[in-house]
């Protein structure tokens, strides 16, 4: 069964075609980021316009590059959010469009829990439960204990920044560029990782997150050491701060619940600190880690299509009258 | 030629059905739910003609200016539909349908068309009725915009005529106007007169 997926939740046009949920036929990504960089983040407004740009040539490249026609497709999945909402509204109405002239099912998916499937994806494997899933973006850092297709138990959540967004500020400020995540590792690369004392934001406070104490401590430093700041010293430093603070609320998760299998994922599990600290962390427990490739990390329609045919027994059959809505809880239901 | 047209650009969405001997014209209270019930709009108009998509010989929609959102959903779907069913597709902006009405109701000579946008603001285009041709929309202070020449585009301003467009004019422009057949013509029916965000306002002041 060929799922058509389309994903329009913020700065990435992706169309992507996948077969049975876990092999990707073609998947193609048109990226905003180098129209959104000179604005030092994305600008819904425009995203929204590019988006409509730039949909219906992926569209047919996707369609060519994989020698598929639109009547070979079983069903269309498409991101209904959380998201921005302009975006967003572009590529559910393509779905849409698709689907209410082929009369072929919609799904609409949630980009958030989609993310987590993107690691099975890359495993060719079909979603096994339950596992604990860090999601870990621009938007989000949520700890999540996925019990079932669409059925989230939500132990943690950021009570503020998330890592993405966190680096993105950092960067800004140190003049460095954006988007801040791949900036920031590569500038620390080499650095020490001890070098300055930062901050483990909400340690031995359970399951919550809070980024925000981490950019002040960082700025702070900067204040502070002015011209004998040590750029590589200070990401690494940074890095470190954040995977230590997710490998300790991760931990925790494994021991209460006592499950085996570990997901990454979300634009910052492209991280190689945090990849490398969540392996070691899930060694120590003897937990299966699954990681997403660092293509299906940041935004695709891979992991959308995977995901709606994984959930596709669960979409409403009047799926044609699901809205697009910025804001939806994982596993939430779906929004008229 | 029968036709569908969607206008979107305003809270409530107009439709419009059309074929070489009559045409009939509705409005949707869409609100802020156009999203949501695109589909349901389009499959009430074909079902009230009898008709099927696969019988349309043209699509149509309003290219603003207007709510850029809602100018958005009406162009994804109807743009993908003229991809997936090999329909051409027209856009149709709302100076060019004002203009015509002018015409229609009798109107001649050298006019101003106005439609407010931003809060104290307005698209004005100088226009020629007899000619029907329009200049590019020039954003203005809406308080430096008066006159007998000037009409107000579904609204009313203080000492200005008001026009609104009609299903009349919208039905010859549609029969008449060229549409985008091509791939590429088909990816140039977008919504028109963007306003700039305010980022890329505080962008430009600041370069």
């Amino acid at each position: 069964m060929i799922t058509l997926g389309i994903e329009s939740s913020c700065d990435d046009t992706s169309i992507a075609l996948v077969e049975n949920g876990t092999r990707v036929i073609s998947s193609l990504v048109s990226s905003q980021i180098e129209i959104h960089r000179r604005f030092g983040g994305v600008v819904p407004e425009v995203a929204s316009r590019k988006h409509l740009e730039a949909i219906l040539p992926l569209l047919r490249d996707c369609l060519d590059s994989a020698g598929v026609k639109f009547g070979d497709i079983d069903q269309i999945a498409a991101t209904a959010g959380p998201g921005l909402l302009g975006p967003l509204l572009v590529g559910l109405s393509t779905a849409k469009a698709l689907a209410w002239y082929t009369g072929k099912p919609l799904i609409p998916v949630n980009h958030i829990e989609a993310h987590l499937t993107a690691s099975f994806l890359t495993a060719g494997r079909e979603p096994e439960y339950p596992f604990l899933g860090l999601i870990v973006s621009g938007g989000h850092a949520n700890l999540v204990l996925a019990e079932g297709p669409r059925q989230y138990r939500v132990l943690g959540q950021t009570l503020d920044d998330a890592p993405g967004e966190l680096f993105d500020k950092v960067a800004r400020h140190l003049q460095l560029g954006y988007p801040g995540g791949p900036i920031i590792q590569k500038t620390g690369e080499n650095g020490d990782p001890k070098r300055y004392q930062l901050p483990r934001p909400m340690a031995g406070k359970g399951y919550i997150f809070s980024f925000s104490g981490l950019k002040t401590a960082v700025m702070r430093i900067v204040a502070h050491e002015k011209d004998a700041l040590n750029l590589p010293d200070l990401c690494a430093s940074l890095q470190h701060a954040v995977s230590e603070t997710f490998s300790e609320k991760v931990g925790l998760a494994l021991s209460e619940t006592g499950v085996k299998r570990l997901i990454l994922a979300g634009g910052v599990a492209a991280n190689a600190v945090l990849r490398r600290d969540m392996q070691s962390l899930a060694s120590r427990h003897r937990a299966e880690l699954l990681l997403p490739t660092l293509h299906l990390c940041t935004d695709n329609a891979a992991m959308i299509a995977a995901h709606g045919y994984f959930t596709a027994h669960l979409a409403p059959a009047d799926s044609l009258a699901v809205n697009a809505v910025a804001s939806w809880d994982m596993g939430g239901p779906y929004n008229f | 030629m029968r036709y569908l047209f969607l206008d979107a650009s305003e809270n409530a969405t107009t439709s419009q059905y059309g074929d070489d001997t009559s045409f009939f014209s509705r409005r949707f209270d869409t609100d802020r739910n156009l999203g949501a019930c695109i589909s349901k709009v389009c499959d009430e108009m074909l079902t009230q003609a009898g008709s099927s998509l696969d019988d349309l010989d043209r699509l149509a929609i309003c290219t603003g200016p207007g709510s850029l959102t809602g100018l958005r959903i009406a162009a994804a779907f109807f743009r993908t539909l003229a991809l997936i069913g090999d329909k051409p597709v027209c856009g149709i902006d709302i100076f060019r349908w004002s203009l015509k009405t002018l015409q229609m109701q009798g109107e001649s000579g050298k006019i101003s068309l106005v439609l407010p946008t931003l809060i104290d603001k307005a698209f004005v285009v100088e226009a020629d009725i007899d000619r029907q041709t329009c200049q590019s929309p020039q954003l203005q202070a809406r308080n430096t915009i008066s006159g007998a020449q000037f009409f107000a585009i579904r609204c009313d301003l203080p000492g200005m005529r008001r026009i609104d467009p009609s299903p009349e004019a919208l039905h010859e422009l549609i029969q008449k106007q060229p549409a985008a057949e091509e791939f590429e013509d088909i990816l140039g029916v977008l919504p028109l007169y963007v306003i700039p965000s305010q980022a890329e306002r505080k962008l430009e002041e600041k370069q």
